[in-house]
Order: C-alpha cells, then structure tokens, then sequence
C-alpha cells in the first residue's frame, strides 16, 4: 500500500465494530448526505487505500472535530484517517474548487474568512485590538512547502 | 506426616551411575513438526553427552508414545528421559507418571519445551526453530544429567471449605460440598446472600422467576447444619496453602441479635429514610431495614451511617422500643475472626459497569436513561414500582422504549470482553415488556446479537415475531427532550441511512465486570487475573475451574461474564474438585523445598531475613533449618546464601549452571538468556506460544519456580561464557506467587548491574521485565525490544565481559572470607 499512513496504526482499524457511533455523532454525516466515516473505515479494512476515496469529493466534508474518535469504542482515528486520505488527494492535485478557493484567499489575505465591516466593529465594542495585515509573503511560503505549490499560482 | 515410598519407583538409584538418558522428540502432529524438524532433533541429541537413546514420535503424549517410553526405560536400561515436546506446565505430570510406571523416579525426568516457547512463536522460520530445538533439547539434556531422585511427603489436608461470595456459584458450592458432609463457612460482604441473581426478575432462555428458584437455595443454605453462613463479613488476609489455609475475616456490626422474627415493627417506627441499594436506588429504607423479602440471613440490621445513635449517644430509642423480642443491641461492634481451611473457592461474582462513564448516553443526566438492572427491579413485582415499569420523569408507563446495546462492553476504552449476558437479558426484558404492555413500540440499537446458548436463539426469534425491532447501529448520542422523551440520532448500517428516533424511555444495556473487592481476593491468594480483570483459571479447556494456586478453585462470574446456569455448573465443578482433595484427605507436594548443607554454612543468615514464609531459622548451633512443610521452594534463599550452603531441591545450582554452559556452547554472543518464573512469566511465554505471536527465535528460555531463585552467579557465570543479553523475568511486584520474592530479584537485578557498571560493562546487556500469565504480548514485545539490543552489542563488549566476570569468579573463589556479610545482603 503506497503511502500508508504513518500518523497512526493501520491495525488498530481492524478493530472496529462497525457500532456506527461515529456517523451517529458525526455532525457533517448529518447534514451531508452520503458522508459516512464508518463506511470509510469499512472500506479502507476491506479494500485499502481505493482511488475511488481519493476522488471523492465527499472526505472534504469531515470538519475534523473528533467527535467520532472521542467517542468510538476504540478510539480509532478516525479524522486522522480522513486527514491522511485528504493529503493524498491533494497531493494528487484532487481539490474541490470550494476548498481551492479558500486556498487562495488564505495566500492573498492570510485568512479564510474575509473581515467585514461587521466584524472589525464587534471587535472595536469588544475591546479587542484592530486586526494587523498578517505576513501574507510568509503564508504562500508555508503553503508551498506544503506541496500547494501549483495551485497557489494557478488564477 | 508419612514418607510416600509405594510407587516411587523400583529403580534403585546409585548416585555414581553413569547417566544413560533417553530423548524423546515429539512432532505433536504437525505443531511441532511443522516448524522444526524433529528428525534432526533427535539426531541431534543422539550425540550429546550421556544420550544412549533417541525417538522423535507423532504424539509422545499418546498410550503408544508412553507405552516407548516405558518398554526403553526397560531395554536400554535408561535412568534419565528427556521429553522435547510442549510445556511442562502441560504434561510434566503425564511424563512423570510415565516412568514412574516404568520404575524410575519421577523426578529423572525433563522436559524441553519446543511448542510454546519454539514451534509456536516461530512459525516461518523453520531452520531457526530447529537450530531453537536443538539448543533446548541440549539444555535439558545437561540438567537431566545432574537430575538426582526425590521423595514428595504428604500432607494432611483439613476436610473443611471457605467460599467467598454468596451469588448463586457460591451458593450452589457450599451447598454442593455442605451435602457431601464437609464443614463450609461461606462468607458474603452484603447483609443477604443471593448476589445478581436475587435482583434480577426473569432468567433467560426460560423465563421463570429469578427470586422463586433461588429463595429455597439460599433458606437451605441458611439452616444447613454444615454450613456457618458470615454475612456483612470480608477476607482480610489469607496465609498457608493446600490442605491448611489460615484465614483472617472482618465482621462489620449488624446491632440486631439473630433472635430477630422480622416482625418488621422496628422498620415502621424509624424516623430514617435513605435510598434502598438492592433497588439501586428507586426505592428508600429506613435506617434500621431488610435488604429485600427473601434476604438470608432474615435478621434486619442498622445502618449506623444513618441511625440517629451515633459515636454511643442515644438520642432516638423508638426501634428497641417497639422490638418485643428485645434483639436491638446498640452495643454491637466490628469484629475478627480467624479459622482454618483445606480449600478454599472463589465465587465473587461482579458488579454492573457504572452508564455514567459513557457521557454522551446521559445516564445520571436524563431521567429517563435508566439502566437494565434498573429495570430488572422496576418490573418484579416485589421491587420499588411493584411490577410496573414506568418512566421516573413523570411515572407513566412509556409507550415506546429503546434498549442500547453493549453499554461499556467491547471497548479498548472501558470493559474489552463482551459481558455475555446482556443481549440475552435484553431479549428477555422486551419479551417481558410485550407481555405485559403488548402496544409498547420496542427498538434494540445493538452490534451484534449474540444469542448462542441452548435456547437463546428461539427467545431472539420470539421477540422478533412479538414485535421488537432490531436496529444494527448504536446511538452517536441521545438528546433530552422538553417533554422527557428522548431523540436517538444514529445510523442504521444495514441500511447506510441516518435515524433520528423519538422514545419515551432508554434502557441501557450495561456490562458486568469484575467484584470491587477482587482485587484483594487476588493478593491475599496469589492468583493471576486474565485482561479484563477476572480471575484465571490454570487451563483454560482442561482445568477450567482450578487456579495456578492448588487448592483454591473459582466458580461462577468471578472467572468470567456467564448465565447462571453456566455459573452453577461451574460451581458444582469447582466443589467436586475441591471435593477430591478433601476426600483424600492429604496431597503430596512437590519435592522442590530447601536443603541445608551444613559443612558450608556460616550462620550469616541471610536466608532467613528472605525467606517469605519464615520458612527458614538458625539454630542454637547457628546452622540453618528448614521446616520443609512450611518451605515452598521458591529458592530465595538459595539465591541469596553466598556460600552457596543451600541446595533447591530440583533446581539446584549445578543443574541450572549446566544448563547456562550447553546454552553458551553454540554461539552465546548472538543469543538471549531467559529466566522465566513458573508461575507468571513462564507461564506468559506459554501464552504467547499458544496464541501464535510471532517474536524472534534468539531467545532460550530457563525455568525456574520463582524469579527470586536466579542467583547473582547465574548472571555472572552467563556473561563469563559470553552470552550477549541475559533476561530475568517474573510475576509483577505485589503478584509473586511467593509473597515477596520477586522484591528480591529486584534488588539483585539493580546490584548486578552496579558491579556490570563498575566492569565498565553495558549494564542494558542485563534485564528485568515483569510479566503476569497473561501478557505474552508483553513477553513478545521484550524479546522484539532485546532483539534489537542484541544487535548492537559488539565482540569486545562480550570479551570485555568474559574476561572481568572470569576475573570477579576467581577472586570470589579466593577471597570470601567465611564471616563477611554477602555485598549484596549489605546493599539492600
Ligand atoms: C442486569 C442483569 C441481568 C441478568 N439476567 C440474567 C438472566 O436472565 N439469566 C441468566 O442466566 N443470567 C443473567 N444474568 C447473569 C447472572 O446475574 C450471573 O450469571 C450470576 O449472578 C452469577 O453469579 P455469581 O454467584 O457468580 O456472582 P454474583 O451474583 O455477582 O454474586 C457474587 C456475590 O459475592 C459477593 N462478594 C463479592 N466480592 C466479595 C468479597 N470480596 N467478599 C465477600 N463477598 C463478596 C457479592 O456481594 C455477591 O453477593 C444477569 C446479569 C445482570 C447484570
Ligand atoms: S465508532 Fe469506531 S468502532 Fe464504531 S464504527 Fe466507528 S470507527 Fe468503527
Ligand atoms: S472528525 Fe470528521 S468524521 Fe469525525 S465526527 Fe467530526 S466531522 Fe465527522
Ligand atoms: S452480550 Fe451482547 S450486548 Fe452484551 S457485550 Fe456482548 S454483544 Fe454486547
Ligand atoms: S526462601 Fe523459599 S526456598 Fe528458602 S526456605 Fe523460604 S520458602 Fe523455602
């Protein structure tokens, strides 16, 4: 299996009992349907590594939140899993236009959220510092060294 | 005490004989003989010193394989017989029993454990494994060289039983054993006898009533003339062995004289209110009360916590006034006892997996997140709802109920086995449901339905076809909802779709694990417990109810999660085998105790201060002593005289010292030593054997009974034969099967690496690792983690240590003045 992960133990994913727990907590498997972490466990015991979820522009959904591992029964790492299984992808240049988008605006502006007038005004009633133009230079040569390289430049 | 003379053997044994040792392989069918080919074994130890005869068999184990044995025994006129085959702590007696057929002693024989420790772990390597064999079969053809004949002695054994732990295993073994005419004291830390069992309403797979079949059993148990019954009573200490176990127990006050009717006047009167425990709470008590109805002993007790009288101020006399037979004994305090016993069986059964560990369900939180003992009570007709199962938020009854599944069990997180009971019981809990409430909506949110007894299926099928639905796919969470009801958000696999489903009540199906006070049962008798904390069993399919300690048997849930009939059958098993130890009335222990040789001894007594069981004195003449019924053999003080005056029966110096130099004949610098202990750490490579996992077959294993026997010169003489890593494994501290011995090895493993650092030695050339009979995976690790250690120790390092512990020998041989403390006693 190429790149099998090394963040953590492949075995300790044969262990699951397909309680579906974690697709039961999962916040995103509850609003986007087809999402299933369990499933991908499932299939990633049965099958391994499959071109079909690095394709998927479904593994993108996961929030990262852990709420499935924290609560599964053996603690599988199940995000950790997603996470691998979304730099594969990416490393294959397989990125969903909306992540791609985020990409960009976090290499223009160093953020991916726009500030808006709204929000520099709740932070003025607040208290809170003005915002400072973040090292934008510094971001895009994070995310190169990252392996975004291509991406970055592509308009 | 009587010497054993008949049958010990004809074979008149002339200590200046010539050894003639015969060598069995055994190929174990393909077990052994798939992995290491036995034909060379044997070839190979035909040309070992002292070797007049060889075989390698298909089952040596089996009546022809013995029946060789004993005609070559005969013809070759052998006096010594090695058996390469599984582990001793597997057919050692088969063997010894065979040549004693055969006229040899028993003790002329040894085994060379090439399936658990070779065949077993090294499965794909097989001119290694052989190469292991071989190295195994040379080892035990050194000791069997130097093997000398022993006497067992016998001892009396007391005909009179403890049980712990009053649930239905212990009930039924008092019971059992009572009825057989042997004095049983029974001793139950609750106020009543009756365990899970009397709170439970149904059984399954049969569906009668819980309470109405085990009453009579415990009021039998209660007027049996034989059996004194200790209830509000807990083990404090347990010291002795077979045949002879003292016992210290703790009485707590009950303030209420056995005269008590249970006329039930005091209860009436006291002002007192506190949450009844039987119920789990759903009902209350007053402070002076009866667990429930049919409670043995029948006599009420107080709880002091509560009653008003407390520290000896009376404010409040209401229940002795009202008592007519006056049994109220303010008075009453705490007490100990002390009593002596021939066995001893452990039935101490389990608690319920507390819900509230798992947040998300909201036990604790929700009212009505109740849990499946809660419900238990609810619906029998004596509990706090009386038969009625309502919801506690508003005490309706729940129009649709919902049961989760495997509630603490199954998880690397909480309880690792399944609890065996809890599918089965929620089988029966919506079956009972559907009887009395026929329009109730039932779903069960499980895993796996694992109905796999006589009868369990037909019970999952009915409840299908009453209605029940069953759901593959457990809840991620439960939300509370205005109304009380709860929302279960989850995912039905068998369908890839998400649910979201309203109930009116959760029953959680909660697992069962061990007794709260197991684990000091478990150091007052020594015992080893399996992965999930139960206590286990010496074979888990030949000897499924004895321990590693003789005499001491379990019965029941203390073993493992089970039904109560498995519970009882075990329980009646466990009482039979106490039985045939009683009813012989002695048991021969083995011949492995002390022995003092006087010419060498000192009288520096450095035994004596480590002997774990007193078992060892000076006399007026300064000499040491050994009471040989109260030695166990663990070799402690072997270990620890330095001048060597004391002999192990069986496991004497020069056995293992020969052992170490046919270890190091072939290649010492590439391999590992191993000292394993009898009970746990060998017992744990067996494990590891048995379960298949693979480690590096580098490894040579040397048994000893107790990890405290490996001496400093063993280490020392290992390393002067250039032997690369040497491994000293035992029980963990505070499980030594000798109390306190492996505290010893401790001490010399730390001392031994002093001198190895003084040598300017590579002090990780020496290791120590507890292991218990259930951590091969742990002894798999250690060998792995050694394996890579062995790697890197270079050929001047093992020179190095050639030379300066040939040097450390030759000193030593000079210059122990006889009246210096050994260095390694001062040290401590
Ligand atoms: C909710 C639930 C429902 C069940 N339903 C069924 C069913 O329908 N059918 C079925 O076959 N099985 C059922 N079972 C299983 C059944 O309860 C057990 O098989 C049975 O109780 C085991 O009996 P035991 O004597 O081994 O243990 P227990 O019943 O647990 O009894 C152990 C006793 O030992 C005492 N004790 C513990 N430690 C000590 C100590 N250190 N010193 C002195 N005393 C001690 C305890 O107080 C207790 O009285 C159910 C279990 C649960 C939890
Ligand atoms: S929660 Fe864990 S065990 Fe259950 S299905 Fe998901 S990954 Fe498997
Ligand atoms: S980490 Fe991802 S898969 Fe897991 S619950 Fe959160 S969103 Fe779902
Ligand atoms: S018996 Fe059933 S509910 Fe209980 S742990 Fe095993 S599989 Fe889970
Ligand atoms: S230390 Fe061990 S072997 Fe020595 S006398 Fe005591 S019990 Fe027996």
């Amino acid at each position: 299996m190429s790149g099998t992960p090394e963040l953590f133990n492949r075995k300790d994913f044969y262990r699951c009992l397909q309680c579906a727990i974690c697709t039961g907590s999962c916040p995103a498997a509850r609003v986007i349907e087809g999402f299933n972490p369990r499933e991908y466990i499932l299939k990633y015991i049965l099958y391994g590594e499959q071109e079909e979820l690095l394709k998927s522009d479904m593994i993108w959904c996961c929030t990262t939140c852990q709420i499935c591992q924290e609560r599964c029964p053996h603690g599988i790492d199940i995000s950790g899993f997603l996470i691998h299984i979304m730099n594969l992808a990416a490393e294959r240049g397989n990125l969903p236009e909306e992540i791609l988008k985020e990409i960009r605006l976090i290499a223009e502006t160093g953020r991916s959220i726009k500030p808006t007038a709204h929000t520099v005004r709740i932070r003025e009633e607040l208290g809170l510092k003005a915002l400072e133009q973040p090292d934008t230079e510094e971001i895009r040569n994070i995310l190169r060294e990252a392996g975004l390289k291509g991406m970055l430049d592509q308009k | 005490m009587k010497r054993l003379n008949r049958n010990q053997g004809e074979h008149i044994y002339n200590k200046n004989e010539e050894p003639r040792i015969g060598v069995y392989v055994c190929h174990c069918g393909l077990n052994i003989g798939g992995s290491v080919d036995c034909e060379a074994v044997a070839k190979y130890a035909s040309k070992l010193l002292g070797v007049v005869h060889t075989e390698h068999q298909l089952y040596t184990c089996s009546e022809p394989g013995q029946e060789k044995i004993k005609q070559d025994i005969v013809e070759h006129k052998l006096n010594r017989i090695v058996v390469a085959a599984c582990s001793p702590r597997m057919h050692e007696p088969t063997f010894r029993s065979c040549i004693k057929a055969a006229g040899l002693n028993q003790y002329l024989m040894e085994m060379a454990n090439i399936r658990e420790h070779c065949s077993w772990v090294h499965l794909h390597e097989k001119p290694e494994a052989t190469e292991k064999a071989e190295d195994l079969v040379g080892m035990a053809v050194a000791r069997a060289r130097l093997l000398s004949p022993q006497e067992e002695i016998e001892i009396p054994v007391l005909r009179s039983a403890l049980v712990i732990g009053g649930g239905v295993a212990g009930i039924q073994a008092a019971l059992d054993l009572a009825d057989s005419g042997y004095g049983v004291i029974i001793v139950e830390k609750e106020p009543s006898i009756g365990g899970r069992m009397a709170q439970i309403d149904k059984t399954f797979p049969t569906m009668d009533c819980s309470i109405c079949i085990l009453a009579p059993k415990m009021a039998e148990l209660g007027r049996h003339p034989k059996i004194k019954l200790m209830t509000l009573t807990e083990v404090t200490g347990i010291n002795g062995y077979v045949g002879r176990f003292s016992v210290t127990v703790k009485h707590k006050a009950r303030y209420v004289k056995d005269d008590c009717s249970s006329c039930h006047e005091c209860v009436e009167v006291c002002p007192q209110h506190a949450p009844n425990e039987f119920d789990i709470g759903l009902a209350t008590r007053k402070a002076i009360y009866l667990p429930f109805a049919q409670a043995v002993p029948s006599t009420y007790l107080i709880d002091m916590d509560l009653c008003l009288n407390k520290n000896g101020v009376r404010v409040c006399e209401k229940c002795v006034d009202a008592c007519e037979r006056k049994c109220i004994d303010f008075n009453d305090t705490d007490s100990e006892e002390a009593f002596e016993v021939g066995t001893i069986i452990v039935a101490s059964g389990v608690d319920v997996f507390d819900a509230s560990e798992i947040p998300q369900y909201l036990y604790k939180k929700a009212p009505n997140v109740i849990t499946s003992l809660e419900f238990e009570r609810m619906i029998n007709a004596g509990g706090p709802t009386h038969g009625r199962l309502i919801r506690p938020s508003d005490h309706e009854t729940p129009k649709s109920v919902a049961f989760i599944q495997c509630i603490g069990s199954r998880s690397s997180k909480t309880n690792p086995y399944c609890s065996n009971v809890c599918c089965m019981n929620t089988i029966k809990d919506s079956l009972l449901i559907k009887e009395h409430w026929p329009d109730t909506e039932i779903k069960v949110f499980y895993i796996d339905i694992r109905a796999f007894g006589k009868g369990f299926e037909d019970l999952f099928q009915r409840a299908k076809l009453s209605g029940v639905r069953f759901i593959r796919g457990l809840p991620g969470e439960i939300v509370q909802l205005k109304n009380g009801n709860l929302k279960l958000l989850g995912e039905m696999t068998l369908m890839n779709e998400l649910y979201d489903i309203e109930t009116e009540l959760v029953i959680l199906s909660i697992g069962i694990k061990p007794a709260a006070g197991s684990s000091d049962l478990r150091k007052y008798l020594s015992l080893s417990i399996t992965g999930g904390g139960f206590f286990m069993v010496a074979h888990p399919k030949l000897k499924p109810v004895d321990t590693s300690i003789r005499g001491v048997f379990l019965a029941g849930c203390a073993e493992g999660p089970k039904d109560i009939k498995e519970s009882v059958t075990q329980a009646s098993a466990a009482a039979s085998r106490a039985n045939i130890i009683m009813h012989r009335g002695s048991v021969a222990v083995e011949a492995i105790t002390a022995r003092v040789k006087e010419e060498n001894c000192t009288g520096c007594g450095a035994c004596v201060r480590v002997c774990p069981y007193q078992a060892i004195y000076l006399n007026d003449e300064k000499k040491a002593v050994v009471v040989d019924a109260a030695c166990m053999g663990c070799g402690t003080c072997g270990a620890e005289c330095m001048y060597e005056a004391i002999t192990m029966r069986h496991f004497t110096d020069e056995q293992i010292l020969a052992q170490i130099d046919a270890f190091s004949e072939h290649g010492p610098e590439k391999k590992i030593l191993a000292f394993n202990c009898n009970w746990c750490s060998y017992a744990g490579a067996d494990f590891a054997g048995v379960s298949r996992m693979q480690y590096p077959p580098e490894v040579r294993i040397i048994r000893t009974m107790c990890s405290g026997r490996v001496s400093t010169r063993f280490i020392e003489h290992a390393f002067s034969r250039g032997v690369a890593i040497v491994l000293i494994s035992g029980c963990h501290i505070g499980d030594c099967h000798y109390i306190n011995a492996n505290t010893f090895t401790e001490k010399r493993y730390n001392h031994m690496r002093k001198i190895m650092k003084q040598g300017g030695l590579d002090i990780d050339r020496l290791h120590l690792v507890w292991i218990s009979a259930s951590e091969g995976q742990r002894f798999q690790e250690k060998v792995e983690e050694l394996k890579r250690k062995l790697m890197s120790v270079p050929s001047i390092e093992i020179r190095k240590g050639i030379r300066y512990f040939k040097e450390r020998k030759e000193k030593s041989k000079k210059l122990i003045p006889k009246t210096r403390e050994p260095a390694h006693v001062r040290d401590t």
